[in-house]
Order: C-alpha cells, then sequence, then structure tokens
C-alpha cells in the first residue's frame, strides 16, 4: 500500500515561487561550467591557480591510489589446448624443398630453427650448402618486407589487388606488353600459374633471368643438339675430369650435387678399392674446384678459349683453323696430357667450362661428343632445370621497355637494378614502365624503384614445389604461419588474373593430383600425404642417349679466336675474371650475417670483396696486399682492396659479384665490398664474365678481414698429404704408422667409457673446403656473429673452421717453409689443402688440467664438456690449446650495440636453438661435439627402449656435409662407421706425437699426380 | 720510606750500560727490566732469561696447515667429488705438493706472529707500558723495583759510577701518555 | 768488548760525522716528522694521476669487457700476465733482502730492507689487481676458492697452477706484510715516543704498545729469524709456482723445466733493479745518503751483476735445449724470437738484460750513482720484455700455423700497465712520509762497529796494520758521504 502523502522540500515548492521553479530545472544548483570547459577556449584559457591546485591534488592523490593497487598478474599456461603434434621441447621436422633439393626443416614449438637435407634426396643425399643452411635465418630477417606497399605506402591486399587488377584490366584493352621477369623457375606450378596468367593476359610475356646466366650452355646445345637445356652432369661416373674454369664443386649449376659426385670417385671407400678420378682444373682465379683439383693449370681468360681449340686438336688429331699453341709451354704440356688421358679414358671422360659463351661451350660439346661422355657422364636426356635463364631474352626485354612498348613488369625473385650488367640502361628503361610490380621479400634495389611491391612469402612459410632435375619433383610445404603480412607471389597472380583455384595450396594439390603423383606411382589423399613425409617423387629415369656432334666446327674456332685476341690485353692492362664467391654467390643473401661472416674457402677472407692478383703483378705494380686499386672496365670502374692470391694466373684479376648491395636490410646497408656486376659485358648474345681492366692504385688501405692470416703449414705433420701412386704401393703412406700402429704410452692409466666413447674420423681426401659445415655450426649452436672489425682482430667465434694451406711445388718438391717461399721466385704452381679443424676432445685434454675452476672437465663418454656458468675467463685453456680451437666471449656480443648484425633483434632470435644457451661476455665456448643432439639421441633411443644405434646421431657439421667427410659416432662399437673409418691406414691423428690423445682421426690426403707433374 | 717506585739508571751507551748490570749484580741489585732502543745481545743470558720456544710453536702450526689443506684437497679432489680432469688420476700428489707448502709457510709464519704478540701482551691500542720515553730513542734504560732492601743512595752511586748520564727515581711505574 | 770489533778493511754502513743514536733517530725521522718537500710533492702529483689513470682502464675494461684489450683467438695473454709476473718479481726482491741476507748475516741489509719490504708489498699488490682484472668475469673470482657453493660445492682445481698462485700470491702476501710489520714495531714505537697528541695516539694503536724490554727484544729477534727462515722457500716457491703457469703447459717455449730456476733468478734481478731505482732517489730526496751508502749501491750493483749473468745463462741454456731436443715446434718457437715478427721484443730481452748488465764489471759503474740508476731502469725494461716475448712471442706462434696471429695492444692494454706504476709509486710515496723508510733499530744496532765515525776512532786510536788502514782509506774515495781530507792526516 502506497502512501501519497507529500513532503515538500520548503515553502518555495509549495508555493511554487518563480526562483524555485527556475532553480529546479537544473540539477546543479550553480551551473558547471562543462560547456566552456571543453569548448576551446576553455581548455585554452589559463586555469586560475586554485583549479590548478585542485587539479594537481586530485590526480596525485588518484594515481597515488592507483598506484597502491598490485599489479595484475598474468599467469601464462603454454598450450592450454595443445596442437596434438606439438610437445615443447621436443623438435618436429617437416620435409619441404629448397631450389630443388629435398630438405627437412627443423621446427621447435612451431618455429624453424634450422634446415637439414634430405637423407634421401637425388642431388646432394643429405648435403646442404651454407647458402640452405643459412636461409633459414632469412625467414627471421626483420628487414623484409613486411606488408604490400603501393608507391611507398602501406596498403591492405584487397587494395593492391583492386589498383593491381584495374591498373592490368587497362593494359590488356590498350594491347601493351606485360613482363614477368623472374630468375629461373624449376617449379611446375608456379610455372603454371603463370602460363594461365598469360593466358588470361595474352600480351604478358615471362622471361627468365639470371644474375649468374647459364646461357651459353643452353644456346650451345640448342646449336649442337637442338634441345635449349642444361645438361645433367655425373661426375660419379668420370675417372678423368678435365674442368675449365668450371667451379663445379662451389658455385657452377649444382655445387652440392656434384661435390657428392665428385667425392664418391675420391673418397675412402674408393681408395680401399685403389680407385681414384682424375681431375685437372685449367683458371684464371683460384676456385674451390681449383683447390681440389689434383693438377692445376693458370690460365688467363682470353687463353681459355685457344687452349680447348688445342684439346680439341690433340683429342681428335684434327686442327682447327687459326688454332695456335700458346706461349706458356707448361700449359700446352698440361694440355697435351689432358688430352692424353682423357683418351684413355674415353666414355668415362668430362670436359667442363664455365664460359658463358656459346662457340666456347660448343667446342666443349664437340670434345665431350668426341670422348663418348653424352649418355654417360652428360645427361642431356633427363636434363637440369636449375637454370634456364637467357640474356638476349631480357636485354629485349630492356630494349622494348626503353621504346615504351612494355606497360608493366613483375619482378618474381629477381633483382636486376643490382645484378644487371648494364644497371643505367635498366633504370631509364623502368623509368617508361608506368607498373612496376615487385614481389621480392626485402626492399632490394628493384623493389625500391617498384610501384607495387606485393611481398612474397618466405619459402618456409610457402606451399608449392620443384623441379631441379627432369622427373625429380620436390614438395614444398609451409612450417609456420606467414611471419608477416605476406602473400604467395603465385597467389598474387591468380588472384590478377581471375584464377578459379581458392588457393594455390588448391593449385598445386590439383597440379600433382593430375601430373605429378602418378609419375611416382601414387593418388589421391593418401599419395599426397606420404609425399608430404617423403617429400619428393621421382620418376622412372629416361635412358641417357648418346648425341653425336655433327655440326661444322671452323666458324666456332674463328669466333673463339677472334674472341681471344679481342679480350687479350695489351701492356699495362689486365684481364678482369669475375665469379661467384662460394659464400655469398649471386648476392641474394648479402643481408645474412651468418654467410657474411663465412670465409672464403680460398681466401680466407670475410665481409668484404677483393681483387685476386698474383704475386708476380703485385710485385711489378710495387702494391701490398690490402692496397685499394680502381679497376676500370666496360666503361664502369669500382675500387678494391687486392688481395695476394697464389695461383693466380699472371697478368689477370678476379674479383666476386654478389657484393656491394645498397638496399635491403641492414647488414646490405653496413656497406659491404663493391659491386662487380657492372664490369660484366654483353658479347655474341651472353652477359660474359671477363673484360679487359685497366688498374691504378688509390694509395688508401685496407685490412681485409681474414681468418687466416699465414698460409702454409711449415713442413709440420699437421698435414700430412701422399700421391696416388705412393698410395697404391704402401696405403700407410705418410700416415706416420708405416704398417704397425704407433702407440704412446701414457703415464698413467686411461680412464674407462662404459657405453659410450664419441669419436670423430675427418676424410682430407673427401674435405672440399666448402664451408657449409661453418653455417651449419652456427646454426645449431648459436654462434654469435662478430662482424668484420672482430674477425680483424681475429676474434672469429666459429667452433669449427676451416684451415686452408698452399703448398708451393718447386721442381717436384713441396715448398711449405716461410723462409723457403720468401725465397720463391714463382709461386703460382702451388696445391692446396683443406683442413676442419675443431675441438679435439683430447682424452688427455691441456685446457682441462689448467683451468682453476674445473669449467672445462672430461665426461665418461669421451667428451671435454664447457661449463659456462662456471667459467671465470682466465683464458688460460686456450692458451693451452695446441689446436687454438677455443673461443672467448670478448664482448657480449648478443647485446653489446657494437656488434649489432640484426642477430640481436628480438625477433631475429626467435632462430636461436632452445637446446643451446647463447654465452655471456667472458666466458670461454668451443665445439661442444653438438652435446644436445647426443642427448636427444640418447632419449629418442630411451623412449623406443632401444640401445643407440650407429647413425641415429649426426654432428650438425657432418650432417650438411655433401662429400660425407665428417663421421661421427661410437669408437666403443667396433662395426661403428666412425671406427671403420678410424681404422683405415689413412688414419693419423693431428699433433698425437704431444699424447694429447685427440678423440678425432683425419686421413690422409692423396692426391691423383703423376711423376710427370708433381 | 720515600714514594720512589722505581729506579731508572739512563746510559747513552749499550757497553756502558752492560757494565752497569753486572755492577748492580756484583751488588746484588735485583733489576726489574732493561729497555733499550735496539736488541743488545748477551743481555738476556745476564739477566738469565731463557731461550724463547717460539721456534716449535712455528714448527707445529707449520705441520697443521701442511696437514689442513691437504687433508681438504684429498677430500675435495678423491672422496667428494672426482672428477677426469685431462685424464689425470684423482688422486695426482706431485699437484697438491705447492699448496700444501704455502699453507704450511702461512700457518707457521701466523701461527708463530700471533703466539709472540699474545705472549708479550702487543696488540693495536695497548697502552704502552713505558718508563721512558727515550728508552725507544737513544736511552738505554735499567729499571730497579724501589721494593728492594738496598738503599736507594747505594743504588744510585753504582749507577753513577757505571756511567750513567742521569738517574731517575720515578713515583709512578710507567710514563702517563695523557 | 774486544770480541765485537770488526777488521779495518771492512767499509763503513754508516758513514758521516757525529752519528749519534739519537742523530740517526732525528735523520730517519725526519720526512715522517716534518711537511712534506716540494720533490715529493712532484713526486706525489704525478703518480696519483698515475693511479688515476689506472682506475679509469680498469673500470673501462669491466664496464666493456676484456674485449678492450688487444688480446684474440691466439694470443689469450699479452700485457696483463707480462704485468703480473713483472710486479711480482719486483716484489721478490724486498723478501730476499730482508730475509736472505738476514740469514747469511749480512749487516748492510739493516739499511735498505725496510723500504725494500715496503716495495715487495706494493709489487703484489699490483701483481694482485692484474690476477683480478685479467678474467673474463671478474665479478666471479671469488670461483677460484675452494668455498662451497651451490653447483652441490663444486670445488677448485687443484692440478691447475692458476690455484697455486692464488694460494702462493696470497700467502706470500700476507706473510711478507706480517714480517714488515713485525719489525715496523718499535720503529713505530720511537715515533709514538716522540710526538704529541693525536699524532702520538695513532702510533700509539699502530705501535701495539711496544716497550723494548729485554725479552719483546729477545722474542722479536726469533720471530724475525724465522720468520726469514720461512720467506726464503716461500720467495722461492711463489716464483717458481709463477713460472710453472708456463712451465706446467706444452706451448712450445714455456714447456721448459729451466723455468723455476730461471724466473727466481730473473726476480731477484729485477727486485734488486727496482730497489736501486727507488733507493738512489730516496737517498736524495730524503738525505739518507749517511745511511744508504756507496757500498750499498755497489753491493747491490754487484747482485744485479750475478743475477743478470745467471739469467744469461739460463737464456743460452733455453736455445741449446730447444735445439737439442730436437722438437721442431720448439726450436721454430725459440728461432722466431729472432727472425719472427717480433724480433724487436727479443733484441730488448737479450739486450737489455744480458748485454747492458755486463758493463757492471766495472767498478767505476758500479760505483757511479747516475749510471747505476740509468742501468737500474735498463733492467726494469728489460725484464718487462723477457716476459712479453716468453708470453707473447710463444703464444702467437704456435703449433698449428693457421692459426698464427699478431698482438696489438690497445690504449687500455697500455694505460692499465703505465697505471699500474703509478698506483705503486703512489703507495711507496705515502709510506715514506708516514714510516721510517729505514729500520732505525737495525740501524743502530750498526753505529758501534761499522760506522765511519767509530772506524776512525779505532784508526786514532793505532795499533792496526798500516796496510789494511790504507787499504780502508782508499775504499772510502768511492763515497760520496765522505770527506777524504779527514784521512789525510790520519
Amino acid at each position: 500500500m502506497d502512501s501519497n502523502k507529500k513532503y515538500w522540500k520548503g515553502l518555495e515548492e509549495l508555493n511554487k515561487t518563480p526562483e524555485f521553479v527556475e532553480k529546479n530545472k537544473h540539477e546543479f544548483a550553480e551551473p558547471v561550467p562543462i560547456e566552456d570547459v571543453l569548448s576551446g577556449d576553455g581548455l585554452l584559457g589559463k586555469t586560475p591557480r586554485r583549479d590548478f591546485l585542485k587539479a594537481v591534488g586530485f590526480g596525485v592523490g588518484a594515481v597515488t591510489l592507483a598506484a597502491c593497487q598490485k599489479a595484475p598478474i598474468h599467469k601464462s599456461i603454454p598450450y592450454l589446448i595443445k596442437p596434438e603434434e606439438v610437445t615443447p621441447g621436443v623438435a618436429n621436422y617437416y620435409s619441404s624443398t629448397y631450389e630443388g633439393s629435398a630438405i627437412l626443416v627443423k621446427t621447435r614449438e612451431g618455429r624453424p630453427i634450422k634446415v637439414e637435407g634430405n637423407p634421401n634426396d637425388l642431388l646432394a643425399k643429405g648435403g646442404l650448402s651454407a647458402q640452405a643452411q643459412a636461409s633459414v635465418l632469412d625467414l627471421y630477417d626483420v628487414s623484409r618486407v613486411q606488408s604490400p606497399l603501393v608507391n611507398g605506402e602501406g596498403h591492405a591486399w584487397s587494395e593492391v589487388d583492386d589498383y593491381v587488377k584495374l591498373e592490368l584490366a587497362k593494359i590488356k584493352d590498350s594491347g601493351k606488353k606485360i613482363a614477368i621477369v623472374s630468375s629461373t623457375i624449376s617449379s611446375p606450378s608456379t610455372l603454371a600459374v603463370i602460363a594461365d596468367f598469360i593466358t588470361e593476359y595474352p600480351t604478358a610475356k615471362h622471361i627468365m633471368y639470371d644474375a649468374v646466366s647459364y646461357t651459353g650452355i643452353i644456346q650451345a646445345n640448342q646449336n649442337s643438339f637442338g634441345k635449349a637445356v642444361l645438361p645433367h652432369y655425373n661426375f660419379d661416373k668420370a675417372d678423368v675430369i678435365v674442368s675449365f674454369a668450371a667451379d663445379f664443386l662451389g658455385t657452377w649449376i649444382s655445387g652440392e650435387e656434384f661435390t657428392r659426385q665428385y667425392v664418391s670417385n675420391r673418397n675412402n671407400k674408393s681408395l680401399q678399392a685403389k680407385k681414384m678420378s682424375r681431375h685437372i682444373q685449367f683458371e684464371t682465379g683460384m676456385s674451390l674446384t681449383g683447390t681440389n683439383a689434383d693438377t692445376r693449370i693458370g690460365l688467363k681468360p682470353s687463353e681459355e678459349g685457344v687452349a680447348l681449340i688445342n684439346l680439341y686438336n690433340a683429342i681428335t688429331g684434327t686442327t682447327l683453323p687459326g688454332s695456335k699453341k700458346l706461349a706458356d709451354n707448361a700449359v700446352n704440356n698440361a694440355i697435351t696430357l689432358a688430352a692424353k688421358e682423357l683418351v684413355a679414358a674415353k666414355g668415362k671422360a668430362l670436359v667442363v667450362a664455365g664460359s658463358n659463351d656459346v662457340a666456347t661451350q660448343v667446342l666443349v660439346n664437340a670434345i665431350n661428343a668426341a670422348l663418348g661422355s653424352y649418355g654417360t657422364t652428360i645427361d642431356l636426356d633427363n636434363n637440369s632445370n636449375q637454370y634456364k635463364g637467357n640474356d638476349a631474352d631480357f636485354a629485349e626485354f630492356v630494349n622494348e621497355a626503353k621504346q615504351g612498348q612494355i606497360a608493366a613488369v613483375m619482378f618474381l625473385n629477381a633483382n636486376p637494378v643490382y645484378d644487371y650488367y648494364n644497371t643505367k640502361e635498366l633504370t631509364d628503361a623502368l623509368a617508361k614502365v608506368p607498373l612496376k610490380i615487385s614481389f621480392n621479400t626485402s626492399l632490394d634495389e628493384t623493389s625500391a624503384l617498384a610501384t607495387v611491391v606485393a611481398p612474397n612469402h618466405h619459402y618456409l612459410e610457402s606451399w608449392g614445389d620443384d623441379s631441379a632435375i627432369a622427373g625429380y619433383y620436390t614438395v614444398m610445404q609451409p612450417t609456420i604461419n606467414p611471419v608477416y603480412n605476406t602473400r604467395q607471389a603465385e597467389e598474387s597472380l591468380m588472384i590478377w588474373s581471375n584464377s578459379t583455384a581458392k588457393t594455390y595450396y588448391d593449385y598445386v594439390r590439383a597440379k600433382w593430383d593430375a601430373n605429378i603423383l602418378p609419375l611416382g606411382g601414387l593418388s589421391g589423399q593418401k599419395g599426397w600425404e606420404s609425399v608430404l613425409q617423403t617429400g619428393f617423387v621421382l620418376a622412372a629415369a629416361k635412358p641417357a642417349g648418346a648425341y653425336p656432334f655433327s655440326k661444322d666446327l671452323n666458324a666456332v674456332a674463328q669466333t673463339i679466336m677472334a674472341q681471344s685476341t679481342q679480350q687479350a690485353a695489351g701492356d699495362g692492362a689486365f684481364e678482369l675474371h669475375l665469379y661467384q664467391s662460394s659464400a655469398l654467390r649471386s648476392g641474394k643473401q648479402a643481408n645474412n650475417p651468418w654467410l657474411q661472416e663465412l670465409p672464403d674457402p680460398v681466401s680466407k677472407v670475410t665481409w668484404d670483396n677483393f681483387a685476386a692478383m698474383s704475386l708476380t703483378d703485385l710485385k711489378a705494380l710495387n702494391l701490398q696486399e690490402g692496397d685499394v686499386i680502381t679497376i676500370d672496365a666496360n666503361g664502369t670502374s669500382i675500387a678494391l682492396p687486392v688481395l695476394l692470391q697464389p695461383g693466380q694466373a699472371k697478368g689477370t684479376i678476379s674479383v666476386a659479384v654478389g657484393y656491394g648491395r645498397t638496399k635491403g636490410g641492414k647488414v646490405i646497408e653496413s656497406g659491404i665490398g663493391k659491386n662487380a656486376y657492372p664490369l660484366h659485358s654483353f658479347r655474341n648474345g651472353t652477359v660474359q664474365t671477363t673484360a679487359v681492366a685497366k688498374i691504378s692504385a688509390t694509395g688508401d688501405q685496407i685490412i681485409l678481414a681474414q681468418t687466416q692470416t699465414h698460409h702454409s703449414y711449415e713442413g709440420r705433420n699437421v698435414i700430412r698429404e701422399a700421391t696416388f701412386t705412393e698410395y697404391k704401393k704402401n696405403a700407410y703412406v705418410n700416415s706416420g704408422k708405416d704398417g704397425e700402429h704407433k702407440d704412446y704410452k701414457s703415464l698413467w692409466e686411461n680412464y674407462d667409457r662404459p657405453t659410450f666413447n664419441w669419436v670423430m674420423a675427418i676424410d682430407l681426401n673427401a674435405c672440399t673446403g666448402c664451408g657449409a659445415c661453418v653455417v651449419a655450426c652456427n646454426a645449431e649452436n648459436n654462434v654469435p656473429v662478430v662482424g668484420r672489425d672482430e674477425v680483424r682482430r681475429r676474434r672469429e667465434m666459429h667452433w669449427i673452421r676451416i684451415d686452408r694451406y698452399y703448398t708451393f711445388n718447386e721442381e717436384g718438391k713441396g715448398v711449405t717453409e716461410e723462409h723457403e717461399i720468401d725465397q720463391l721466385k714463382n709461386i703460382d704452381n702451388v696445391s692446396v689443402t683443406h683442413q676442419p679443424m675443431l675441438c679435439q676432445h683430447c682424452d688427455h685434454a691441456p685446457c682441462e688440467t689448467v683451468c682453476p675452476v674445473l669449467a672445462t672437465v672430461h665426461s665418461s663418454e669421451g667428451l671435454n664438456h664447457m661449463a659456462y656458468n662456471r667459467c671465470v675467463g682466465t683464458r688460460y685453456c686456450a692458451n693451452n690449446c695446441p689446436f687454438k680451437v677455443r673461443r672467448f666471449n670478448w664482448f657480449n656480443y648478443w647485446n653489446d650495440s657494437r656488434f649489432e648484425n640484426y642477430l640481436q633483434e628480438q625477433h631475429t632470435q626467435l632462430v636461436l636453438n632452445p637446446d643451446v644457451v647463447t654465452r655471456f661476455r667472458g666466458v670461454m665456448e668451443k665445439c661442444t661435439m653438438c652435446i644436445q643432439r647426443i642427448q636427444s639421441g640418447k632419449l629418442q633411443a630411451k623412449m623406443e627402449k632401444r640401445s643407440v644405434k650407429d647413425g641415429d646421431i649426426k654432428m650438425a657439421c657432418q650432417q650438411t656435409c655433401s662429400a660425407n667427410a665428417i663421421i661421427f659416432g661410437n669408437g666403443n662399437d667396433p662395426d661403428s662407421e666412425v671406427s671403420k673409418a678410424l681404422r683405415s691406414e689413412r688414419t693419423y691423428y693431428v699433433l698425437e706425437e704431444l699424447n694429447v690423445q685427440p678423440g678425432i682421426g683425419y686421413q690422409v690426403k692423396v692426391r691423383n699426380t703423376t711423376e710427370l707433374e708433381a | 720510606m720515600s714514594s720512589t717506585k722505581y729506579i731508572l739508571g739512563l746510559f747513552d751507551d749499550p757497553d756502558v750500560m752492560m757494565h752497569g748490570i753486572d755492577k748492580l749484580q756484583k751488588n746484588s741489585v735485583p733489576i726489574y727490566d732493561v729497555y733499550t732502543p735496539m736488541p743488545i745481545h748477551g743481555i738476556e743470558a745476564k739477566l738469565g732469561i731463557k731461550d724463547s720456544r717460539l721456534g716449535y710453536a712455528a714448527f707445529l702450526f707449520g705441520c697443521l696447515g701442511g696437514t689442513t689443506i691437504f687433508t681438504l684437497v684429498c677430500y675435495f679432489l678423491v672422496y667428494d667429488w672426482p672428477m677426469n680432469i685431462g685424464g689425470k688420476p684423482h688422486f695426482a700428489v706431485p699437484d697438491f705438493i705447492p699448496v700444501t707448502f704455502e699453507w704450511s709457510v702461512l700457518f707457521a709464519s701466523f701461527g708463530m706472529a700471533f703466539t709472540f704478540f699474545y705472549a708479550t701482551h702487543l696488540f693495536p691500542g695497548r697502552a704502552p707500558r713505558v718508563m721512558d720515553l727515550r728508552a725507544t730513542n737513544d736511552r738505554f734504560v735499567i729499571a730497579i723495583d724501589a721494593k728492594t732492601d738496598v738503599p736507594h743512595d747505594d743504588i744510585t752511586n753504582i749507577l753513577k759510577e757505571a756511567g750513567a748520564v742521569e738517574i731517575k727515581h720515578n713515583d709512578r711505574k710507567y710514563v702517563s701518555y695523557e | 768488548m774486544a770480541s765485537h770489533k770488526e777488521s779495518i778493511i771492512r767499509e763503513p754502513l754508516v758513514t758521516g760525522k757525529g752519528i749519534t743514536y739519537a742523530k740517526v733517530t732525528d735523520d730517519i725521522l725526519n720526512p715522517v716528522e716534518n711537511k712534506p718537500n716540494k720533490a715529493w710533492w712532484i713526486g706525489f702529483t704525478v703518480s696519483s694521476l698515475g693511479a688515476l689513470l689506472w682506475v679509469f682502464a680498469v673500470s673501462w675494461t669491466f664496464w666493456y669487457g676484456i674485449g678492450s684489450w688487444g688480446l684474440n683467438k691466439t694470443v689469450g695473454w699479452a700485457w696483463d700476465i707480462t704485468g703480473f709476473v713483472w710486479w711480482v718479481g719486483i716484489g721478490h726482491a724486498g723478501t730476499l733482502i730482508s730475509a736472505v741476507l738476514l740469514l747469511f748475516r749480512q749487516k748492510w741489509r739493516n739499511s735498505i730492507n725496510r723500504s725494500a719490504e715496503a716495495m715487495t708489498i706494493f709489487a703484489v699488490i699490483c701483481a694482485a689487481t692484474y690476477v683480478v682484472s685479467h678474467m673474463g668475469r671478474p665479478w666471479m673470482a671469488l670461483y677460484c676458492l675452494p668455498l662451497p657453493n651451490q653447483y652441490g660445492s663444486l670445488w677448485v682445481n687443484f692440478n691447475s697452477p692458476l690455484i697455486w698462485d692464488v694460494f702462493a700470491i696470497s700467502t706470500y702476501f700476507s706473510v711478507s706484510l706480517v714480517f714488515w710489520y713485525t719489525g715496523l714495531l718499535p720503529d713505530i714505537a720511537t715515533i709514538r715516543d716522540r710526538g704529541k697528541g693525536w699524532y702520538r695516539r695513532i702510533y700509539s694503536v699502530l705501535s701495539f704498545g711496544w716497550t723494548g724490554s729485554v725479552k719483546t727484544w729477545q722474542r722479536f729477534e726469533t720471530v724475525s729469524l724465522i720468520l726469514a727462515g720461512v720467506s726464503t722457500p716461500l720467495v722461492l716457491s711463489v716464483h717458481t709456482i709463477v713460472s710453472m703457469d708456463f712451465a706446467t703447459s706444452l706451448e712450445p717455449g714455456w714447456h721448459t723445466t729451466i723455468f723455476p730456476p730461471y724466473f727466481v733468478a730473473g726476480a731477484i734481478f729485477s727486485g734488486f733493479a727496482m730497489v736501486q731505482t727507488l733507493l738512489l732517489v730516496t737517498r736524495k730526496v730524503l738525505g739518507l745518503e749517511n745511511y744508504i751508502t756507496m757500498f750499498h749501491i755497489e753491493s747491490m750493483n754487484k747482485i744485479i751483476l750475478l743475477t743478470g749473468s745467471v739469467v744469461g745463462v739460463a737464456y743460452i741454456t733455453e736455445f741449446f735445449i730447444a735445439y737439442y731436443s730436437g722438437g721442431e715446434y720448439e726450436q721454430y718457437t725459440f728461432l722466431n724470437r729472432f727472425i719472427g715478427p717480433y724480433w724487436w721484443a727479443g733484441c730488448m730481452m737479450y739486450g737489455c738484460n744480458v748485454l747492458m748488465t755486463q758493463v757492471m764489471w766495472f767498478k767505476r759503474v758500479r760505483t757511479n750513482i747516475t749510471m747505476s740508476w740509468v742501468l737500474s731502469i735498463i733492467v726494469n725494461i728489460g725484464m718487462w720484455f723477457e716476459r712479453f716475448v716468453i708470453i707473447v712471442t710463444s703464444l702467437h706462434r704456435d703449433f698449428i700455423p693457421s692459426s698464427w696471429a699478431m698482438f696489438y695492444p690497445t690504449w687500455v692494454d697500455v694505460s692499465v700497465f703505465i697505471g699500474s706504476i703509478g698506483v705503486f709509486f703512489t703507495l711507496f710515496l705515502l709510506f715514506i712520509r708516514v714510516l721510517p723508510s729505514i729500520a732505525m733499530a737495525e740501524v743502530k744496532l750498526l753505529l758501534k762497529e761499522q760506522s765511519e765515525e767509530y772506524k776512525l776512532k779505532q784508526m786514532e786510536a793505532g795499533h792496526l796494520d798500516p796496510e789494511q788502514v790504507e787499504f780502508y782509506k782508499t775504499s772510502l774515495k768511492k763515497f760520496d758521504g765522505v770527506d777524504i781530507s779527514v784521512y789525510e792526516n790520519a
């Protein structure tokens, strides 16, 4: 029952006086000045002191109160709902593909941290190049383009698509040309996507363009046999290999694959069978392949063709018009000798040339045909797809662009603005192209000019496929969600060409279901899934046919002779030879600090390119190593420091491309080396790597950052070599054992190794010195990058290094001692040895005895342990290490801004291996024999309730080695691979006479040299 | 009975002082102590002071130090946590010798020095019990307890004859430092 | 008493007229009891600036890391350990003078042992600073002591020469300190009894209440004797152990059995040189010519000559063994000292230590103050280079040629070393201001028989063999504190 009583707030209300009514309108007795506070002048108007104080008072009070409250605690719970395939702490491996070879990607908690070879890969059988190893770091590169750009501004993909489609539509109507410029594409699906795009836009044209082109070979095969392809070479079938400046173990076509093939005829197994291939190398600069040759002859670029003609003459007994002997008789003899050996090995012989000159390559074809190499050592039917670029096509594109016929150009994985020989012409031409689209992942020189940048995924984020060799199909699957707001180039093309397939994944699936799976006898979801596991489909290879050579060579010979006279440098001029450095190759990965700090296998220089010259020339010009010279060729000139390169042909300069990039990331922009691409020239329809150069000293001096500054082994038995002839007589030759095993007595009895005795065997005859193991080790063990200056101070941190020693051959005997070398007049006849050097895990480790704090002690499995958080950094262990493999953290490389090579980026550090700690300033570190791998191997075995099998555990360095030079395993198990290897007659231990009892055995280097030259 | 507590004979030459001691002893005056700015050899014999036994202390402390560290090292490296250090045996005696030696010396010297301080009541801040300020400078002081049955004047005379440059009859034992 | 009469032919250890016990005290305490003179102030300013430089350089190293030194993967020790060994070596002379010469009853030690011991202590301090500052993680230095810890008590490695070092250096320092301070007690007491007010109070505390009673002196002497007895093997052991840092390793050029005696000889050598350097200046500045006489200077020069030659023999032996051993690495290392890139360092080492000191065969050189001083400096330089050569030249080219490298010092390396010298001199200058730089009590012992005045008395008393007297007179000619005229008519 509600009351209807009424209470007045006073008489005013009762009487309803006008004032009262007026007042009651407002909630507050006094009007609140909200309006004039909010109105501009209220805000601008000056606050009276009292108000100010009030405000401050309230503010302070409020803040204080807020501060009094305890900060909320966020409990982070990993994987509340755990993805079933991810177990924290356990790595997952996904098969994928890198540049056509099948790989396994190691991921931890969903992030790829390492790339490893797929043991069943057709090319390298599990071996992987330094570049592949380093590629995982590019994924986390913060300088990647992180979202699509139109005219340099970020836009949503939809906007980009609308814009591009609109433009393309216009062009379609106008009937103007569209160019898709890409580096070689060997992926069937990508090619199909591009084909679809072209059907949608008929004026579009796909131009393949390679920074380092193989057009010469492709054209030559077109001319000679009507097949415009790169053949598939089989170095494993060749007993005699003669190479003219082809760096086939390093940068030439398929280095890792060729290394595997090549070594199979020189490794322990084949030596046991008293079989060893013979390798003669004619080249200008000292290449990685040259260092491994049994006989290496320095040759000027201009002499190369002539030499080939002579070789042809010697083999066929004919005499091509205009052919003349060379000035240097040593070379002539070598050629005659080579011819003799080649002929003797008919059908098992192979001649390759690195030149990109069509005529030269035609001649090479002729020689190979004469030797019956086709069908045996050269396979034209299961050709290689690794390079398809055509220089002429691109040159034509530049022309059309200049004339304004091109309305749109798309760059896919190509950076011509940096690596085209005529940058000026290209940029001018591009200025005339209204729509420039770049799919490149970083804002490199080309993308910088693009109107639209549609950043592509990193390959570890992408679906796709590849086919390096005809009939060999590898599948690519993403191992992580796109890190940035990028989109796969194929997907972009599909959208722009209104493709029916929803995603590129569907597209690839469809393509494989239709065409590829059946080749492997697979089909459907099951087939696809099995492919995702195995990583590839291998169709039955076509029989390799023999190809007779029936063209007339006279014209060819004339062109060659003409060129050689044109290219021969007159007085004061030098013959310039441009090559790819083993670490940086074309320069695509120039922003990768791991590769920048990887020492060049021959010069051991990091972080720079240089002008390699011979001692004779340096003396003549009175230059010192490190003097900066300007090199003038083809109208451009660059300034580079000189490097004294033993074995460099007289009168020549070798310069590496891939350096001197200007855009595309922190490391690049720190300014590394000079760009040598502009020194190329366009001759006889191809881009040629040789030129005539004038040089002049600038007077400046640069100290190159070399990891090795003493280049001979002083006749010490750390390096032991023998000739194949000696080896055949006595397998123990120079191993220091000569029949009976030498046993060094020790003063006290050894500790026993109950279960495991981890040891390693390294075959000096297999190791080519490529350096892939170094990068693999960096990735596996979080080895810091220290940068150019620290390397100069001899402070690189690599746990494994490859020592490279020159032996100078003087009348039949090797000279290695400094004081003798200084006496030599001619140091061009040089043979090279590579020796991987890492912690030897000595059983009587000198480092352990001297450590005051027991930070480094020996394990019961024969390993030399290092306890970082116990180390106080007296460096005594390093001083007392006869192998000098211990590395000290001179600074806090992981977050001292002075050593920032973007490995200090929080984001980039996602690449770190969580099983290995990063080391703090002031502690010693060194090779641990990948202790984390040993542990996980043991755990795996334990979980599977079995004992560790031989081969379960592989070191990072061993795993990536295409030559299989490194073998690791349990020395207690007599049947383990490593025990077998160590039982080899060639086995010796470095500095064994010190009785430190190293755990790593090396096998004597054997050279297949005949008495004729030694 | 005068208020004299101690009679001091101050000499400026050690040899003369030695004579003085002989004289006093001949007259069977008991000598309380002798204060000199430097060690005087032969004086302890006269006053019949036994040889110091600090040497034995040093020896014992030395042995203690040696055994201590050797036992510790064996405990550390052989018993508590034996490990494989450069393939050497755990009980590597030759390597233990240096530290053993060092600690023998350390204990010997410190043990002895502190025994000396303790025995002779030397420690920081101890009030110096000095009878004449020049005893640490250029005076050789023979102190005679006044509580003796030899008359003070005789003592004074003996000292005078012996060639003391000054004779003091002190009413208080030690010099006040205030 | 005829028994202590000393033959006249012995040269006096205290010269000058009217030297009484009081005068000895006054002369020696003069610098302690009065305001310092200009020379002292200049010296102090310079050396304390040096000390500041040290503080700066070491702080820099701690802040940025050892990388701020010139070291690299091949040469892990250079100026740091060179400096360490150099300072320890210098330190040894003090102990030798006070201990060994005491055992041999060499009375002339009495007037130099005090400052020599002080030098020992300061030198060892400088050495110790290197031990800590050369570590990669000096804040973890305690790991070098066998203390219980969280690693399940992981103790230290008693097989490592560095641990032996830790024990040796700490023992050496503390024992020297005790030795030195015990010796100081009577002298502090003297200052106390001459002083007034707060001054006296301070020294009173420091004097431990020393009285100089018979028993005290008797025990005091026993203690000094035994301390001398144990210090002698101690000092030998310390440098032996320091040498083992190298000798027990397997680096060619380090792995040498001759090192212990060779290093000890070198230590005495450099130590005496440093004493010479200091005292020649001190005696002038503090006017102590009468107590540190030409006899002292010449005696020390003789020891320098002797030890210098010993070191020379050691060098030759080293070379011979290297050749005779047939070890190619050993042979190369020693060849490399002459033909290698560090040949100049080798020349400094052999030149300064062996060749230069040989001129001391000439009495004129030995008794010439300027030359003795210059030579003492040369020896110090030479000995620094000896350690540099042993450490750097051996390390920079050892077994595996691929790792051969050069060492280039940075400004930090240099500053730390220069700075440590500053620290040393700062401490020494403070010492001569507050404590008697000569052991008064012990000098007073000499006054009776070994002072020039006393000997003069003897001569005047007559009945001495005139031949001997003549000999004595001629021997006095070299003394700068003696005026010969007195003897003309004697």
